[in-house]
C-alpha cells in the first residue's frame, strides 16, 4: 500500500507538472489568438521570378523582399546567376523559342530566380 | 530427575526385583510393575564372552553362534546379543556378546511383547559394558560385578574388550566367596599375561547379597576400588549399592527392543513435558493471536487514511484541464516568428558583398531557407595572382564567418593569375 501510494505521489507531481505546463500552452494559444496569430486570418501571396534582370531591377526587387510592419516575407529560394550573356550566344546557335516570355527574350545583368511569398494579415 | 522417576525390573540370580526410587522390592513377576520400566536381567542359562572371529563383521554372529554349538556350549540353538564388535586385520572381528539359547530369548521377546507397557531389555554385561564406557579409560579397566555366588567379570578400555566372563562358586560359603575372588585374580593375571597388557584398576559393584571384599596381595589392593554406592532401601534395610548407580547410568538407546516400542516408551515417558510445551505453544500462539489482532487492527486504520489519500490524489488525477488545440497555431506563430528572424535576399547579400574584395567576381549565387536554417552556396573567381587571390578569399571566408556564418564547404582552384572558388554556407535563424 505505501509503494502504491508512493506511487500516486509520483504520478501526481507528474499530473502537476504536467498541468501546469498545459495552463502556460493555453495562456500563449490564447494570447496569440486575442492578437489574430492564426492561419486563417493571415494571406500568404507566392512570388516565383526566374528571369533575366539589371542590376537596378533586381536590387529593387531585393528591397522590396523583407520584412515590414504590415507584412512579413517569407525567404524559400534565391538564385543568382551572373554570367549570362556567354550563355544567351551559345543559345543563340540553336532554333528560336516559340515563347514570348522565355529568357532569351529578355535582357539582363543578370539570371534571376526568386521564390517566396509575402504573408499579410487580413483587414 | 528423570532417571529417578524411572522404573526398573531387575532379574539377577532368578530373583525379580523393582527399583523405584530409592526403595528396592522383591516381585514375583514383571506385571507387579505398573507402566513403562526398564528389565535388567543376567539372563539365567547365558554366556558372556569375547572372541577374535575369523569372518568379517557382517557375518560374525553367525560364525559365533557355529562355534558355541561346535564346541558344545549349546545343545540347542543360540541367539547372540552383540555388545560390541570391531574389526581387526583383514578378516578377523573381535566380539563381545552374551550368548542364550533362543528359545530363551523367544521367552524373553515374547514377555516383552505380551506386556501392556512398554519394556526395554537390558542384558546384565550392557550395564558393565556402559560402565566400562563411562569411565573411558586409556588403559585397560576389569570391573567386577559380585552378587551371590557369581562374579561377572569383565576387563577392557575405551576402545576395546579383552575379556568377559561369570566366575561361580559352589555356595556363598565365607570360604567359596574367597575361592571365587581368586579365580577373578586368576582370570584378570591370564588375560594380562595373554593381551600382554596391565590392568589399570578394579572397579568392584555390589549387590545385596554381595560378599565382603577380596584380600588380595598389596599391589592388587592398591587398585581396587568401589564404584560410587547410592542409599537403598530393601526389606526395610538399608543397602550401600553400586550396581544400581550403574544401572541408572545405562542409555535407552543400548537396550534390547524394537524400534516401535523404544519410540512407545521415550513418547510415553515425554507426554507430560511435550504436553506441557504444547500448552506453552498454544498459550503464545493465543498471546501471538490477539497481539497481531491489535497489529492489524492498526494496520487496518492506516490503510483506510491511505485508501482515501490515494482516492484523493486519483480524483486530482482525473480534473485534467481541457485541453484546447494548439499545434497549428503554435505552427504558425512559428513560422511567422522564423520569418522575422530570417535574414533577408538583400542583407545576405550584403553580408557577401562587403567581404568580397575588389578583384572577387560572384557567378552564381544560391540562397535556400528552411525554418531553422539558411543555405549559402556561392560560385566565383578571382582574376588577380595567386597571393593576392588566396589572401582575399581568406578574408571573404572569414568576415562571412564573423557575421554567424558557418562554412561547410570552402573549394578554392587556381590557374595562378585566375582563380575558382567555391563555398558553401549555412546560418541558423
Amino acid at each position: 500500500m505505501t509503494r502504491q501510494v508512493r506511487l500516486l505521489k509520483e504520478r501526481q507531481r507528474e499530473i502537476e507538472r504536467k498541468r501546469r505546463i498545459m495552463v502556460k500552452v493555453n495562456n500563449f494559444i490564447n494570447r496569440s489568438r486575442s492578437l489574430g496569430l492564426e492561419k486563417d486570418k493571415w494571406a500568404s501571396y507566392d512570388v516565383n521570378i526566374q528571369e533575366p534582370v539589371s542590376f537596378q531591377e533586381a536590387e529593387k526587387i531585393l528591397r522590396q523582399t523583407t520584412n515590414s510592419s504590415s507584412y512579413y516575407f517569407k525567404p524559400v529560394t534565391l538564385h543568382v546567376k551572373t554570367k549570362i550573356e556567354s550563355d544567351k550566344k551559345s543559345k543563340q546557335n540553336k532554333p528560336p523559342s516559340t515563347s514570348a516570355d522565355s529568357l532569351e527574350t529578355k535582357e539582363g545583368d543578370i539570371l534571376l530566380t526568386l521564390r517566396g511569398a509575402f504573408v499579410v494579415k487580413q483587414k | 530427575m528423570f532417571k529417578h522417576s524411572r522404573k526398573y525390573a531387575i532379574e539377577i540370580d532368578g530373583i525379580l526385583y523393582y527399583l523405584s526410587g530409592n526403595k528396592l522390592e522383591q516381585i514375583v513377576e514383571l506385571n507387579d510393575i505398573e507402566g513403562n520400566k526398564w528389565f535388567i536381567s543376567d539372563m539365567q542359562e547365558s554366556i558372556t564372552r569375547t572372541m577374535a572371529i575369523e569372518a568379517p563383521v557382517r557375518y560374525v554372529e553367525v560364525m559365533v553362534r557355529k562355534k558355541l554349538q561346535e564346541s558344545g556350549e549349546f545343545a540347542e540353538p543360540v541367539s547372540i546379543i552383540t555388545h560390541w564388535k570391531k574389526k581387526k586385520g583383514k578378516n578377523t572381528t573381535d566380539i563381545f556378546f552374551t550368548a542364550l539359547p533362543t528359545r530363551l530369548f523367544y521367552q524373553y521377546s515374547d514377555q516383552i511383547k505380551e506386556h501392556e507397557d512398554s519394556v526395554i531389555l537390558f542384558p546384565l554385561f550392557t550395564v558393565l559394558y556402559h560402565v566400562l564406557k563411562h569411565m573411558r579409560p586409556r588403559n585397560p579397566v576389569a570391573i567386577v560385578f559380585q552378587h551371590s555366588r557369581f562374579a561377572d567379570l569383565i576387563i577392557g578400555t575405551k576402545k576395546k574388550v579383552y575379556y568377559a566372563n561369570r566366575c561361580v562358586a559352589f555356595d556363598t560359603s565365607e570360604e567359596q566367596i574367597s575361592t571365587l575372588w581368586d579365580t577373578v585374580r586368576t582370570d584378570i593375571k591370564t588375560v594380562e599375561s595373554e593381551n600382554r597388557i596391565k590392568t589399570e584398576r578394579i572397579l568392584f559393584l555390589n549387590w545385596i547379597d554381595s560378599g565382603v571384599e577380596p584380600e588380595w596381595d598389596e599391589e592388587m589392593e592398591n587398585k581396587c576400588f568401589s564404584f560410587e554406592e547410592e542409599v537403598i532401601v530393601f526389606n526395610e534395610k538399608e543397602y550401600h549399592l553400586s550396581f544400581l548407580r550403574a544401572i541408572r547410568m545405562l542409555s535407552g538407546a543400548k537396550g534390547i527392543a524394537s524400534r516401535t516400542e523404544k519410540t512407545l516408551y521415550y513418547t510415553q515417558k515425554w507426554s507430560p513435558y511435550l504436553n506441557a510445551l504444547f500448552l506453552l505453544t498454544g498459550l503464545l500462539l493465543l498471546s501471538g493471536y490477539f497481539w497481531y489482532n491489535q497489529k492489524i487492527d492498526l494496520l487496518q486504520k492506516d490503510l483506510i487514511a491511505l485508501e482515501g489519500k490515494k482516492a484523493s490524489i486519483q480524483m486530482r488525477a482525473k480534473q485534467e484541464i481541457p485541453q484546447i488545440e494548439y499545434k497549428e497555431t503554435l505552427s504558425f506563430v512559428k513560422d511567422l516568428a522564423s520569418y522575422q528572424r530570417a535574414p533577408s535576399y538583400k542583407e545576405v547579400i550584403n553580408d557577401i558583398s562587403d567581404a568580397l574584395s575588389a578583384d572577387m567576381k560572384i557567378d552564381i549565387l544560391k540562397m535556400d531557407y528552411s525554418r531553422n536554417e539558411m543555405m549559402v552556396e556561392i560560385f566565383g573567381n578571382v582574376k588577380a595572382p595567386f597571393g593576392m587571390a588566396y589572401k582575399g578569399y581568406q578574408i571573404f571566408i572569414k568576415t562571412l564567418t564573423q557575421k554567424g556564418y558557418i562554412v561547410k564547404e570552402s573549394r578554392f582552384n587556381t590557374e595562378i593569375s585566375n582563380s575558382e572558388f567555391l563555398t558553401k554556407l549555412t546560418k541558423r535563424i
